[in-house]
């Protein structure tokens, strides 16, 4: 017969089950790591293959790491870090956070908005921490990429920083002046003064302006990869239209007329597009200037300026003759725009598009281009062209501003190589060594090529337009994705949506300085 | 001299203490989830309540300001008119059709035909999917010119099939598509209370003549009537409180989305749901202030429509036994 458990009882055994439960959680391993079983590859095991594609450019950089193979990171090999989940790296870099943190070492926390480390063996990241590591060896950097927090990136930014519990250093896709402008941000000429190599005439001024605000430094872009005009080389072959550099369109007229060319309808289906001016994102920025005009001078907006006005005219009525005036049905006929594997130039079905530098390495290597500038409005004009920047930069409160910046000065300076050779973003130190060119772009064109294209990247760097930089940036490029929208859908006017989203852009800048903290 | 306790006194208060002991452990139990709900549930409520008084960006102190926030949201915010508008425009439409869908196929699994489980675990398995991990793959599945929706459409003599995501005229429904398809819970608990409905009523009911329609109208429907209340309530606050698939697509869908990320509102604003420009005035324009006071004004809504809906379900709800 079964006993009856009086109360005291249960709960005495429920407390010592507990009990026993968190004793045994606490001894447990953070994660199954195994790191100190785990036999480490000796140097100069890795194989190369020869491989075509993009296997090819993976085994390239590769090959150039073979050396280091067995260098550990946080006391893995390369391999095995790489073959982690998600969840197992963070444990491990947890755990060895807290072994350098016993070893009496300088931990910095680099909060990255790059999801992961893992989802591709050629992430520049993983390499930066590295040399840097072993370079400095008194340091270790604590990695967290956005995909701990579930890619909540801007939200974890902001409340470590309200709560007072910044990381060291912060790569950020949005304006570091929106957080400076906020008090959240170290000014970094004082520390770029004070350094032996990033002072602040080392960097291409268009590239620094895109992270100054009234001639103060808040951030660093490690690299500042600029915009420009890729061609179909099969398309224009095919239509008997020159495919050398400096045959290509100049101006907005010539492209439209090679994109007429180019564009065939079949009834009501786009069967192929030629540029389409009006999926352009974030490069904008560099087709308004481009166009004469420009939507910010780095102080203030103009967005209603006279001569963006003419531009979105002159956008609806390319959309007018070229794509039979509706925008929805050409927006429903292709991934248009940029030379990613998914999107319509690779795919067949476009034949220009103006996009990053960095699609060189992204880009399916069968594919064949050719490039130039973005085009002007009129020939002898100042060309100018757009950037992505990948900016750093160090909160007002972090614990090791010192170490930090000697981070950021290494990914702008010897570190850029990294991003270089592996995504092909152009490093902005102006003293970086374009030659030998990219890794990754050597891969795919070859050698000759190759130091054409890194030549070209440096060059036109010159011609950043100012972006970026701006207090309310994100509240800016909401506005004007929906003047475009709303210009394209023609639902507004081109001048009534201009005025209205300079009025909206220029309002909120004013009550964002208004209260401002610099 | 003390005075001696009588055996009846004594009992009592030895039952008293018995009794404020077992309180006292059943407390101690509780207290974690009370001390959970104040701190996360109460004082973010509460908290959020006072920011919205306030002009806070998060970064710096907040600044009180009054009704400011409520007046700018009420008079000149036109973009948060069109978010209240989509949004209201998804939940009229996703509420009955939800409803109407998920009770239409608890009624199919409810069959006793042979594999009826394996159809319930196909019908439940949508639901599990993670929202982005669904919106992407719906994605793919309208993609515009080579997905398979629009593949079969052209197949089926479309010339022109829709843009989906792409297309103003088209991104709502392509977004309540997406919300249909995980409506797994709501089938599920229909389908218990359709279990619950008393065979021998209907069966009385066949007897009596009665045909499918009038005894599922005039017995099945009264019978799961609270559980139609539930989930009405619970399809009105999700769809008032919609982010995750509209922030995914609409993000996807605008017109040079890449690079100016984040806008997320899809061709012209017509995935701007109301959570989504909150969250965009919240973590993108560092207006916490400003959400705060979106938030408030939501909470107020969902309350005043669920206490309707209560009120008004004295006369539609049937409990059995009369116990409300």
């Amino acid at each position: 017969m079964m006993r009856r458990v009086s109360r005291r009882e249960f709960l005495s055994s429920t407390a010592i089950l507990i009990g026993t439960g968190i004793v045994l959680a606490s001894c447990q391993q953070a994660a199954p790591t195994s790191a100190s079983v785990t036999p480490q590859v000796p140097a100069g095991t890795a194989t190369a293959t020869v491989e075509v594609g993009v296997a090819a450019t993976q085994t390239a950089v590769a090959a150039a790491q073979a050396t280091e193979a067995a260098i550990p990171l946080q006391g893995l090999p390369q391999e095995e870090i790489f073959n982690m989940t998600e969840d197992q790296l963070l444990a491990k870099m947890e755990e060895d956070k807290e072994k350098a943190i016993a070893e009496g070492k300088t931990v910095i926390e680099w909060l990255s908005a790059w999801g992961t480390i893992l989802s591709d063996k050629t992430q520049p990241h993983y390499w930066l921490m590295k040399e840097f590591m072993e370079r400095n060896p008194e340091i270790f950097i604590a990695y967290t990429p956005s995909s701990a927090y579930t890619g909540a990136f801007n939200e974890v930014v902001m409340m470590r920083l309200a709560a007072g519990d910044p990381p060291d250093v912060i790569y950020h896709y949005s304006s570091p002046v929106a957080y400076a402008v906020r008090g959240a941000c170290m000014q970094l000429d004082p520390l770029m003064e004070a350094h032996e190599k990033l002072k602040p005439d080392s960097i291409v001024p268009a590239a620094l302006a895109t992270c100054q605000w009234q001639g103060k430094t808040w951030s660093i872009p490690c690299t500042a990869s600029p915009t420009l005009a890729f061609y179909s080389e099969a398309k224009l072959q095919e239509l008997g239209l020159p495919t050398e550099q400096d045959k290509l369109p100049k101006t907005y007229d010539e492209l439209r007329e090679w994109s007429a060319k180019m564009t065939r309808w079949e009834g009501d289906r786009l069967a192929y597009a030629g540029y389409l001016p009006f999926n352009t994102g974030y490069s904008m920025y560099g087709q308004f200037a481009a166009f004469g005009g420009g939507l910010w001078d780095g102080e203030k907006y103009t967005i209603d300026r006279e001569e963006n006005i003419a531009f979105l005219e002159y956008l609806v009525r390319w959309l007018d003759e070229e794509y039979k005036g509706d925008i929805d049905r050409v927006m429903a006929q292709g991934n248009w725009g940029g030379l990613y594997p998914a999107n319509a130039m690779p795919m067949g079905i476009q034949g220009a598009t103006i996009d990053g530098f960095w699609n060189f390495a992204h880009c399916p290597p069968e594919f064949k281009y050719v490039y130039s500038t973005v085009p002007t409005r009129a020939v002898g004009m100042r060309p100018y062209n757009s950037c992505w920047p990948n900016m750093m930069f160090i909160p007002s409160h972090a614990k090791h501003p010192k170490e930090a910046f000697e981070f950021v000065a290494y990914c702008t300076i010897d570190g850029a190589k990294w991003w270089w050779n592996q995504w092909a973003d152009t490093p902005a130190w102006k003293d970086f060594p374009f030659d030998p060119p990219s890794k990754v772009h050597v891969a795919r064109v070859g050698e000759e090529k190759a130091r054409e294209i890194a030549k070209f990247g440096r060059q036109i760097m010159e011609d950043i337009v100012i972006q970026w930089n701006s207090p309310v940036d994100d509240f800016a490029n909401d506005e004007i994705n929906r003047m475009l929208d709303q210009v394209l859908h023609k639902v507004t006017d081109p001048k009534t949506a201009a005025q209205n989203a300079q009025k909206a852009c220029q309002g909120k800048l004013e009550e964002v300085l208004a209260t401002a903290a610099i | 001299m003390a005075k001696a306790q009588s055996p009846c006194s004594l009992r009592h208060s030895l039952w008293r203490s018995r009794r404020l002991q077992a309180a006292a452990i059943g407390y101690s139990f509780c207290l974690p989830w009370v001390i959970g709900i104040l701190v996360f549930t109460a004082y973010p409520t509460l908290a959020s309540f006072y920011f919205s008084f306030t002009r806070y960006n998060i970064l710096q102190p907040p600044r009180f300001v009054g009704l400011q926030n409520y007046a700018n949201l009420l008079f000149n915010d036109q973009r948060l008119r069109i978010s209240v508008a989509n949004s209201l425009y998804y939940t009229a439409l996703y509420v009955p059709l939800s409803l109407s869908l998920s009770l239409l196929l608890a009624l199919l699994l409810n069959a006793r035909v042979r594999g009826v489980s394996v159809f319930r675990t196909i019908y439940y398995m949508p639901s599990l999917v993670p929202p982005v991990a669904a919106t992407l793959l719906w994605k793919v599945i309208l993609e515009p010119r080579q997905g398979l929706v629009n593949s079969l459409l052209m197949q089926l003599g479309v010339s022109s099939p829709p843009g989906w995501f792409s297309d103003a005229r088209w991104s709502k429904p392509a977004l309540l598509l997406l919300s249909l398809w995980t409506m797994g819970p709501a089938v599920l608990i229909f389908l218990a209370s359709l279990k619950e409905v008393p065979s021998e009523m209907l069966e009385a009911a066949t007897i009596d003549g009665a045909g499918a329609w009038r005894r599922f109208w005039n017995i099945t429907i009264p019978m799961i009537s609270p559980v139609i209340l539930f989930n009405l309530v619970m399809a009105i606050i999700n769809s008032f409180q919609v982010f995750t698939s509209a922030f995914v697509a609409g993000a996807a869908g605008t017109i040079a989305g890449g690079g100016l990320s984040g806008s997320a509102g899809g061709p012209l604003d017509s995935l701007l749901m109301y959570m989504v420009y909150l969250y965009a005035q919240a973590f993108r324009y560092f207006e916490m202030g400003y959400a705060s006071a979106m938030a408030v004004v939501l909470f107020l809504v969902i309350m005043c429509l669920t206490v309707l809906i209560f009120r008004s379900s004295g006369r539609w709800v049937y409990y059995e036994g009369g116990v409300r």
